[in-house]
């Protein structure tokens, strides 16, 4: 057991890549909404109660192997930037804040326990890529686990019960992060939008409710909850995810060949500017890492590219430059957070060589 | 002595006074320092900026009890659950329970709600092999329940109901794979319209999520 910030900052330095199989995908989540039976939600409770709930969920993940030796953090022990950071890292929500909230995070960042967000517990597990099945398993395992120990809210005709109704029911939300450059290039991405909510999903910005979509990074999401089992509600999630891989990789092969010069043109822009940019703010970054991240999948760079694009992503944001500078010491403002996010990109693009294109003029 | 304002985002002893005049109507707006500079005031267009304070406002930043009372200003609470104190007006606003015996006394809330926000009314999940309850009796012959529904697929694909085809096939693809799934019935809300569903949905979503991102 461990709260101290600076280790789990250590050991956030290297994460796992996605795998190679979908280009499209950055990443999996699976979330399981659950309160303890007996106490009021979170938004009837007082700080005192909060602190024992809190109490309790710790208490009892601290009995599971997996999280024994997890990271526990209190939301009011942390500040604003470290807060953020888990954020960036997606291992809370923007929501989780204030007195009583609390997050356990294991060591290798696969599980993290939401204490006190909208409900008592915001159970997720993480998966690289679009793995699914591992994401779902280890959530699974885990709330199976907590359940022996924590009584849940639960009812025969409502399910697991939750603060809002629309996560009552299985309580279960996978969410699929997915890059979806052709389709917003294509101006396509509404169209999507619709077909999604005719099936029972929603798409979203990378953070969630109310964030953009910044970078085309969409979080595709199963809509419902109650009347709908978590078999169901994983062959959603898988069938309609691979089919919007699918169609997005058609949607850039399509514009790649309509407009093949100036699509190479703003690929070799993109990535000399991040290549060689004194100061760069997380707005630029995003945009050009965007473009960089289809040039790996239409393999204008070698392979293994897209790893070191992936970590980029996550290392840029705001408050991962500034806890990594706080870190070495180093104080950041604005302007040094821009200096020092150019810094980072100089640093690691300096092992990927520039982008191979045709020769147009043939 | 005027009497003492306190701000409107944080609660601080307030300095700086506003008056705004939106659509002919007449905004006072008192801020702290800190809050004054935040929001760069002056540089604001007026409508964002009286947005976000009611966005503020409403959100979860008080007291809960005060929240209580502030919004039965006007009309009286016709329930109130005895053990948290959540008030019908609440959640009428908010779409948010605020204990497990919240669903008791709102359940006509609730039911109305439903259709609404949800697939159905029932939950199908597969806790019940772990409560007390079992529920044996519902499982169906799986290879007859496919021939069911590969039945329905084939009407919904000749009718063109692509949306009723795709949630017949994804069930089919969960029978597929039964190790987890119980009953399989068919979905109920198929006679809805999904652009209604939709724009009531987001509407839930963003009332229950208000002001926290600011
Ligand atoms: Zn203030
Ligand atoms: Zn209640």
């Amino acid at each position: 057991m461990s709260s101290g910030f600076d280790e789990f900052l250590a050991g956030t330095v290297s994460r796992e890549s996605a795998n190679e199989a979908c280009p499209c995908v950055l990443g999996t989540r699976v979330r399981f909404a659950r309160n303890l039976a007996g106490t009021s939600f979170p938004v009837r409770a007082g700080t005192e109660r909060k602190n024992e709930v809190r109490k309790r969920i710790f208490e009892a993940s601290k009995k599971l192997p997996e999280l024994a030796d997890a990271f526990y953090f209190s939301l009011e022990d942390l500040s604003a930037t470290r807060r953020d950071f888990l954020i960036e890292c997606r291992c809370i929500s923007p929501e989780l804040s204030g007195d009583g909230a609390g997050v356990v995070i294991s060591r290798n960042q696969r599980i993290a326990l939401m204490v006190n967000e909208e409900d008592h517990l915001r159970l997720q597990a993480f998966a690289p890529g679009n793995d699914l099945g591992s994401a779902w398993t280890s959530a699974r395992e885990i709330e199976k686990k907590l359940a022996d120990s924590l009584n849940f809210a639960f009812s025969e005709k409502y399910g697991f019960l939750t603060a809002c109704p629309t996560n009552a029911g299985t309580g279960l939300r996978i969410s699929v992060m997915m890059h979806l450059p052709g389709f917003v290039m294509d101006g396509q991405m509404e169209k999507i939008v619709r077909a999604l909510d005719a099936v029972g999903l929603t798409a979203r910005g990378g953070f969630g409710e109310g964030s953009d979509a910044r970078g085309c990074v969409f979080q595709i999401s199963n809509e419902y909850t109650l009347g709908i089992s978590e078999a169901e509600t994983l062959a959603l999630m898988r069938r309609w995810t691979c089919d919007i891989a699918e169609q997005e990789l058609a949607a850039r092969r399509r514009m790649i060949s309509r407009e093949r010069a100036q699509f190479a043109d703003r690929i070799a822009r993109a990535y000399g500017n991040l290549r060689y940019a004194v100061s760069l703010t997380s707005a630029e970054s995003t945009e050009l890492l965007s473009l960089l991240r289809i040039a790996c999948d239409a393999d204008y760079f070698p392979s293994g590219t897209r790893e070191c694009i992936d970590e980029l992503w996550t290392e840029k944001d705001r408050a991962h430059i500034a806890c990594r500078a706080a870190f070495r010491g180093i104080v950041c403002d604005e302007e040094r957070e821009n200096l020092l996010r150019a810094k980072l990109f100089r640093e690691t693009l300096s092992a990927v060589r520039p982008p191979v294109f045709p020769d147009f003029l043939k | 002595m005027s009497e003492e304002y306190k701000c409107d985002i944080c609660g601080a002893p307030a300095t700086v006074h506003l008056t705004q005049i939106v659509d002919g109507k007449i905004h006072k707006v008192h801020l702290c320092e800190k809050c004054a500079a935040k929001s760069k005031v002056a540089e604001l267009p007026i409508l964002k900026f009286t947005e976000m304070l009611a966005k503020t406002l409403i959100g979860g930043k008080k007291d809960t009890d005060e929240l209580a009372s502030t919004e039965s200003v006007g009309r009286e609470a016709g329930k109130v659950c005895p053990v948290c104190g959540m008030t019908d007006l609440v959640f009428g606003k908010k779409h948010l329970f605020g204990c497990a015996h919240c669903y008791e006394v709102f359940s006509e809330e609730m039911t109305e709600l439903l259709p609404k926000i949800q697939r159905g009314r029932q939950y199908r999940g597969d806790a019940g092999t772990r409560t007390a309850s079992k529920k044996s009796s519902a499982k169906k012959d799986t290879s007859a329940e496919l021939e069911r529904l590969r039945l329905r697929l084939k009407d919904a694909v000749k009718n063109e109901d692509y949306v009723l085809a795709a949630k017949l096939r994804d069930e089919m693809h969960a029978l597929e794979k039964p190790k987890k799934n119980k009953r399989v019935s068919a979905p109920k809300e198929t006679g809805k319209t999904s652009a209604k569903r939709k724009s009531v949905t987001s509407r839930v979503r963003k009332s229950s999520s208000k002001g926290k991102k600011e």
